[in-house]
C-alpha cells in the first residue's frame, strides 16, 4: 500500500491507523486486558513457614453507637486474647484516614482510635505515635482537622507521624508475593515494636474488603510510591497487601465496624450499620472473621486465602471467638459492584488504569 | 525573625527567608525539620530562597551528589531506583543555575557540571515516560506508524507504572525550562504529555490526582493537583482547558486564603493575575499546622507565596 493511498477495496494504511488509533486510545483498559491483574501466586515452603501455628483468639462486641465507652465494652474479654504485653514498648496506633468524602464512613471513627489508645495504655503502653499514610490526599493537616483526628491526638498529648513523608527505611521482601524484593517503609512504622492496626470496615472495589491488613497499605509511603500508591495496584493489590502486612506484621487488630461501609468503597460506598467491633491480635483470623460477617467466602478473596496459608488462621475451626458469636452479628453488607455478595468477581476493570 | 512577647516565633515569619535557610543543612532540607535530607524540600525550599547565592550553590551540589548512577533522582539518597522526583530535581537544577547565571554568579566549573548532568539527566527522564501499551500493540504500531510512533502518555510516579498528573507536571516544567525543550525528542515528548493532560481533565475541568471517572463516578477536580497542571502548561495561556482550570483556582481563593494552597496562589500568579491580595491574606493567616508536624515542602511554596507578597518574582513561573 502506498503511503496516500485511499483504496476502497481494500483496508488503506490510514484505515488501519485510525483503527489502530482506535485501539491504542482504550490503551489503558487495553493495557490492562492484556497485562492481567497480577495474581496471588501459590505459597512457597518459605512463606508457609512464617505462619502463626497457634489457634487464633479474637473478641466480639456490639455496639450500637460511638457515644459508648468502647473500651468498656471489650475490657472483659481481653484477659482471653493472648495481648501482647507493651510495657516498655514503642507503639504506633494505624488508623485509617484515607480520605473525607462528605458524610460517609471512609476513616476509622475518632471514638475507635480513642479505644485503642485505651487498650495499649491499659497493655502498659506509654510511647505511643499514631502515624497514617493517605493514599490520595497530600493535605494532611486539613484531612486531620476533617476527620477529627487531629484534635483527639492533640487532646490525647499523641504526635501524629505523616508516614508518606517520614524518614525512610530499606526493607527486604525475599519471600514477598509481590515482584518487590525491597520495600522502602516509614522509620516511624519499621522501627515501632508493636504497630496497631484500626481499620473502618469497608467493602472495597478491587480488593472485596478492606479491614486490617489492606489497612497496612497506609504504611507504603506516598515520597516512595506516589499519591496514589499505584505501583501497590500494579503489582497486584493482594500481592502488596499481604507483603505489607507481612512486613509491618501489625500486632494488635481493632476493628471498627459500628458504622462501617458497603457498597463501592472504600471512599464512595454508603453507611452499613454493622454495629460491632473486634479485636485479636491475628490479622488473617480478623479480617477472614469480618469478611464472613459481611457475607464475604475468605476463599474469595485472594488475599484472605493466602493469609490462611502464610499468616495466621482463616479456618473457623482454628479461630476461637470470646464475647458475641459470629453468627449474631452477622449482616449481609451491599457489595462493591464487581463482585456478587460472596466476592466472587462478575467482571474486570483494571484497576491500574487511571480512570475507567 | 520577630519573637513575640511569649518567645513564640511570630507564625507570619516562619514564611520568611529567614526562617526557611535556617533549617536548610548541608544544601539540603528535609521533608520535617530533623529528619533526614530529601529530593522534594530542598529543591522547594532552595527555589523560595535562590536570591541567596550560598543557597543556590549548596542546593545545586547536594542534588547533583545524590544523583542516582542511572542520571535519575530517587526521594532521597540510597532510597531505591529512579522515579518521579528525577522531574522535580532537573527543574530545580535548572531554576537554581539560571538564577545564579543572571547574577553572573555562576562558577564555570558549576555551569560545566550543571549543563553535564542536565544533559545526561534528561535523557533519563524522557526514559521515565510512562508506557501503558502492551509489548504487542507498540510492536504493531512501530511497524504501521514507524520508528518514531509515539502516544499520549505523561510521567509515573515510580517506574515502569501508569502515568499520573504530578509527576508529569514536574517533568513538563524540568523539561520546559531547560535547553533542550525544542529538541525534537523533547518536543514531542512534551506534545504527548499535553495530550496525556488533556485527556485526563476532571468533568466541570481541573484536575486531580489523574483519575477522573471509575466505576460510573466521577471524580472532582482537586485545587493542588489543578495548579500544579497549569504550572506546567504555562505555555498553554488562552487554552480553554487551561482557562477552565483557572477558573477552578479561582473558585478555590474564595473564602479564606489562609486555607488556600499556596500552589493555588503560585499558578495564578504565573499567568498574570493579580494575587497581590491573596498573597497578602494568605501570609497575614498562616498559621503552622496543629496537629502535625510543619512540612518544609508546604513552607518552601508558602514561603515563594509570602515572595510575592514582599515583590520577589515567582519562583515556578517558567521562562
Amino acid at each position: 500500500m502506498s503511503s496516500n493511498d485511499d483504496d476502497s477495496k481494500g483496508l488503506s494504511r490510514r484505515n488501519f491507523l485510525g483503527a489502530a488509533a482506535a485501539v491504542v486510545a482504550g490503551g489503558g483498559m487495553l493495557a490492562g486486558c492484556t497485562q492481567p491483574l497480577p495474581k496471588v501466586p501459590p505459597a512457597t515452603d518459605a512463606q508457609k513457614a512464617e505462619k502463626r501455628k497457634a489457634d487464633s483468639p479474637l473478641a466480639i462486641v456490639r455496639c450500637d453507637t460511638y457515644d459508648n465507652n468502647l473500651f468498656a465494652l471489650l475490657k472483659p474479654l481481653l484477659k482471653d486474647l493472648d495481648l501482647p504485653d507493651l510495657h516498655g514498648k514503642v507503639v504506633m496506633l494505624k488508623p485509617n484516614m484515607i480520605d473525607v468524602a462528605g458524610d460517609r464512613p471512609t476513616t476509622t471513627a475518632v471514638a475507635a482510635i480513642k479505644a485503642t489508645y485505651d487498650l495499649v495504655t491499659y497493655l502498659g503502653a506509654k510511647d505511643i505515635v499514631v502515624g497514617e499514610g493517605p493514599a490520595h490526599n497530600r493535605e494532611t493537616e486539613r484531612l486531620l482537622r476533617d476527620t477529627g483526628h487531629g484534635a483527639l491526638y492533640k487532646q490525647l498529648g499523641l504526635r501524629f507521624v505523616d508516614l508518606n513523608l517520614d524518614d525512610l527505611e530499606m526493607v527486604d521482601s525475599p519471600h514477598g508475593f509481590a515482584d518487590i524484593k525491597q520495600w522502602y517503609l516509614p522509620k516511624t512504622a519499621v522501627t515501632a515494636d508493636c504497630v496497631v492496626s484500626i481499620p473502618k470496615l469497608k467493602t472495597h472495589h478491587w480488593a472485596r474488603l478492606t479491614c486490617s491488613m489492606k489497612n497496612m497499605y497506609g504504611c507504603a509511603p506516598g515520597r516512595r510510591y506516589g499519591w496514589p500508591k499505584n505501583v501497590l495496584h500494579y503489582k497486584g493489590i493482594d500481592n502488596c497487601a499481604l507483603d505489607l502486612t507481612r512486613l509491618i506484621k501489625p500486632g494488635i487488630q481493632f476493628v471498627d465496624a459500628v458504622i462501617a461501609m458497603q457498597g463501592d468503597g472504600p471512599i464512595n460506598g454508603t453507611a452499613k450499620d454493622a454495629h460491632f467491633l473486634m479485636v485479636g491480635t491475628d490479622a488473617a483470623a480478623v479480617d477472614s472473621t469480618c469478611a464472613r460477617i459481611m457475607g464475604i467466602d475468605p476463599q474469595n478473596v485472594p488475599y484472605l486465602r493466602a493469609a490462611g496459608e502464610v499468616i495466621g488462621n482463616v479456618a473457623p475451626e482454628h479461630i476461637k471467638v470470646f464475647g458475641l458469636d459470629v453468627a449474631s452479628v452477622c449482616t449481609p453488607f451491599q457489595p462493591a459492584p464487581m463482585f456478587d455478595v460472596t466476592g466472587k468477581r462478575l467482571k474486570t476493570e483494571d484497576p491500574n488504569s487511571s480512570s475507567s | 525573625m520577630e519573637v513575640n512577647r511569649d518567645g513564640i516565633v511570630h507564625v507570619a515569619s516562619r514564611l520568611s527567608i529567614p526562617h526557611l535557610k535556617s533549617l536548610q543543612k548541608n544544601g539540603s532540607w528535609p521533608y520535617f525539620a530533623g529528619n533526614k535530607p530529601a529530593t522534594e524540600p530542598t529543591v522547594i525550599c532552595s527555589i523560595a530562597c535562590r536570591d541567596d547565592d550560598a543557597i543556590c550553590e549548596g542546593a545545586l551540589n547536594f542534588l547533583m551528589s545524590i544523583r542516582n548512577a542511572d542520571g535519575g533522582w530517587s526521594s532521597g539518597e540510597g532510597l531505591g531506583e529512579s522515579d518521579w522526583n528525577t522531574g522535580l530535581a532537573l527543574f530545580g537544577i535548572t531554576r537554581l543555575s539560571t538564577e545564579l547565571k543572571a547574577r553572573k554568579k555562576l562558577s564555570a566549573d558549576l555551569e560545566q557540571k550543571t549543563s553535564t548532568v542536565y544533559k545526561e539527566s534528561i535523557s533519563k527522564l524522557a526514559a521515565l515516560r510512562a508506557d501503558i501499551l502492551p509489548g504487542w500493540g507498540r510492536t504493531i504500531m512501530t511497524a504501521v506508524s514507524g520508528p518514531d510512533f509515539d502516544y499520549a502518555r505523561g510521567w509515573p510516579w515510580e517506574q515502569n507504572t501508569w502515568h499520573w498528573v504530578e509527576p508529569t507536571a514536574y517533568s513538563l516544567m524540568a523539561i520546559k525550562s531547560g535547553p533542550m525543550a525544542g529538541e525534537e525528542r523533547y518536543a514531542k515528548a512534551i506534545e504527548q504529555a499535553h495530550k496525556y493532560l488533556y485527556e485526563k481533565i476532571c468533568k466541570g475541568g481541573g484536575w486531580n490526582w489523574g483519575q477522573t471517572r471509575t466505576l460510573g463516578y466521577d471524580f472532582p477536580a482537586v485545587p493542588r493537583d489543578t495548579a500544579l497542571a497549569v504550572l506546567a502548561l504555562q505555555d498553554q495561556k488562552g487554552t480553554d482547558n487551561v482557562n477552565n482550570a483557572l477558573k477552578i483556582l479561582r473558585n478555590a481563593t474564595s473564602g479564606s486564603a489562609g486555607g488556600v494552597d499556596p500552589l493555588v496562589i503560585l499558578a495564578l500568579d504565573a499567568f498574570g493575575e493579580d494575587v497581590s491580595q491573596i498573597a497578602e491574606t494568605f501570609v497575614q493567616d498562616y498559621k503552622p499546622p496543629e496537629y502535625s508536624d510543619e512540612n518544609l515542602v508546604s513552607l518552601g511554596y508558602g514561603a515563594m507565596v509570602a515572595g510575592l507578597s514582599g515583590g520577589t518574582s515567582n519562583g515556578l513561573r517558567l521562562a
